[in-house]
């Protein structure tokens, strides 16, 4: 039994309600609402055999996503990075692309400098992973 | 007179050998694995018990290779439709317990005829991908099956939104079903999609290579972008495929599901005036734009790890389902290329067959300069742009935040590209072409014949920019709507959705335009 109050032209009526067939299967419920938040799980590109024409491309490579010119190297050799930490910054397009560490490691050496222009797909830096 | 016990007992029997695929010890060892079957994959698709089967009792008609004694239930397929969120979908899931879930020409006309309802009931169609193939034992009739699935997802593209999980093996012929589909999810691992193997790409060309590098959901999803989404597992993909429909409207009549709130919120949201650096060069996360516009920063991202150049993706602005596309300059300088032309190009497409509007944010510098751009066509793919966005007449609403530059300006849906509505940030910089090529260009004698010609040529840039490198030249020759406060983005954005939400717009009738391919 349920109670509920039903107001009908400003005048309140309380009524009980029976439901019955409560033990059969349920009609359908309508669920909650879809969870809020749902995306892509994030993967990374997997490492290929193939061949870049700027270079080969080993693991630890980091290549260089686009053409363009080094507007500075914001590591040292030598140097431990978290993921996703800044190594250099390219210019092109008159715009800034800062490149990333795809994986926490140690940055082993750096092939380019300040002022050197690099191809789409160009070793930048060389890392071992951490 | 009571039914007769044993005409009920027997259909109890039947059911309950078709509810485990004929194969009890089978379903357990996939529960071992942790993966669901092709049945619990439907049943926790939909709302419990609303899952109405279509030919259970369905058995294939083969003969050969000493078929006719093989019972296949279902005949590796499971069809039907149920209830998400109270909106009907219909579903097929390929049984991989029943003969490597091999696709036979029963299991192909369960399929079809899972397609024409969808069609004629109007609602979205799901499919399970989880299948070994053709069914060689039925030669020449399981191949001609996967035609008419073909044409079938040809028919219903358009009319109903499809949407494909590769949840298993998806290999040759198999997989052109799901590539024509709307929208594809792969799991993490246990699926694969490919034309040819490692095998046979070895055997015909001596490459060497392995499934990761070409038929796995990384692959597909970072690199060939066959692929919109990577889920862990069966549930996170059940997840994004109930996320995705509560975005899509059931066919292409009615609108998608709005949610509009009752009263609009015309306040501020100061958060965008801290997002364009000082420094022009410097790049933003165009997702922070994107978080403060859409509601409860909701927003589904189609194709994330993909040509990542550009953004696009689902979200509600005030209610109202939006299709977003925003230039990213955090990467590749947000340039438009090959990749990124056709990732938008075919949201847009998408959006407009299923009446979503879509809400365009700028902050592109130009085309991808290059000669593997040049030499991949780029003329090409970026006239798909142009195509797509030209062609939509849903309510087309634009943002320029920063760089709107020469013809990456008007792929990005211009005025002069149907928009319907142009918003410009007092940052946006509305021009042919960067201050630096246009006076090399526009005051070449001045410069040379200047006495000190690096002076004068710094003094053309300094004018260009200032008359150029804003809004104020295009406002003035009524190429925008309004130059706005960026904390006013969300305001202006929902109000103009709201209010063009009625748009219809008729174009010269034809089969179809001829996009550029």
């Amino acid at each position: 039994m349920k109670k509920l109050r039903v107001t009908v032209d400003g005048k309140a009526y309380d009524v009980l309600v029976e439901i019955l067939d409560e033990g059969g299967a349920p009609a359908p419920a309508r669920p909650a609402a879809h969870p809020a938040h749902v995306e892509s799980a994030h993967v990374s590109a997997p490492p290929t055999s193939a061949r870049s024409a700027a270079g080969a491309a080993a693991p630890g490579d980091v290549p260089s996503p686009l053409a363009g010119k080094v507007v500075s190297i914001d590591v040292k050799a030598g140097q431990q990075v978290e993921a996703n930490a800044q190594l250099l910054t390219l210019e092109a397009m008159k715009m800034n692309t800062y490149v990333f560490a795809p994986a926490a490691g140690t940055v082993k050496e750096v092939l380019v400098a300040a002022g050197d222009a690099v191809e789409e797909g160009q070793v930048l830096v060389k890392m071992s992973q951490a | 007179m009571p039914i007769d016990e044993k005409l009920l007992h027997d259909l109890d029997e039947r059911r309950a050998n078709a509810l485990v695929s004929g194969a009890p010890a089978k379903v357990e060892e996939r529960h071992n694995k942790g993966l669901l079957t092709a049945r619990e994959r439907v049943d926790s698709l939909f709302q419990p018990g609303s899952f109405q089967e279509f030919g259970m009792f369905a058995e294939h008609q083969c003969t050969n290779f000493g078929m006719a004694d093989k019972k296949l239930p279902a005949d590796g397929v499971i069809t039907g439709v149920g209830l998400m969120e109270g909106r009907p979908v219909a579903a097929f899931s390929q049984d991989f317990i029943v003969a490597g879930g091999s696709l036979g020409r029963v299991h192909a006309q369960k399929i079809c005829d899972l397609m024409d309802y969808a069609q004629r009931a109007g609602v979205p169609i799901v499919a399970f991908n989880d299948s070994g193939g053709a069914r060689i034992q039925e030669g020449v009739l399981s191949l001609a099956g996967y035609g008419q699935v073909f044409f079938r997802n040809v028919l219903l593209s358009g009319v109903v939104p499809q949407i494909a999980v590769i949840c298993g093996p998806c290999a040759g012929g198999a997989a052109y079903s799901p590539a024509l589909m709307d929208f594809l999810i792969m799991t993490k691992s246990g699926a694969n999609m490919f034309i040819c193997g490692p095998e046979v790409i070895k055997a015909a060309t001596g490459q060497v290579t392995t499934m990761d590098e070409i038929g796995s959901a990384a692959a597909h999803a970072t690199v060939s972008g066959n692929i919109h989404f990577v889920a862990n597992d069966d549930a996170h993909a059940i997840e994004i495929v109930r996320k995705l429909l509560s975005f899509l409207p059931a066919n292409n009549l009615v609108d998608p599901p709005h949610r509009p709130t009752p009263e609009l919120d015309l306040s501020d949201v100061p958060a965008f005036d801290e997002i364009i650096p000082a420094d022009p060069k410097k790049p933003f996360d165009v997702h922070q734009v994107i978080d403060a516009l859409v509601d409860d920063a909701d927003f589904l991202e189609v194709h994330m790890e993909w040509a990542k150049s550009i953004v696009v993706g689902f979200a509600r602005i005030q209610g109202i389902v939006t299709g977003i596309v925003a230039n990213q300059p955090m990467v590749r300088s947000g340039t438009l290329d090959i990749d990124s032309s056709d990732k938008a190009a075919r949201f847009i497409r998408f959006c407009n067959l299923y009446n979503i509007p879509i809400v365009t944010l700028v902050d592109v510098p130009g085309f991808m300069p290059g000669v593997a751009q040049e030499r991949g066509g780029i003329i090409r793919h970026g006239a798909k742009m142009l195509f797509a966005y030209a062609a939509a007449t849903v309510p087309k609403i634009t943002v320029i935040m920063r760089k709107a530059y020469g013809g990456a300006y008007l792929a990005m849906c211009s005025r002069d590209l149907g928009a319907d509505m142009v918003f410009a940030w007092p940052t946006a910089e509305i021009a042919v072409m960067g201050a630096e090529g246009a006076v090399k260009i526009v005051f070449r004698r001045e410069i040379k014949e200047a006495p000190d010609p690096k002076k004068a040529e710094a003094e053309f840039v300094k004018k260009y920019r200032e008359e150029f490198a804003s809004p104020f030249q295009a406002a003035a020759n009524a190429q925008i709507t309004d130059i706005i406060r960026p904390a006013h983005t969300r305001a202006a954005v929902a109000m103009a959705l709201r209010n063009t939400l009625s748009k219809r717009e008729t174009r010269p009738p034809k089969k179809h335009g001829n996009i550029p391919m």
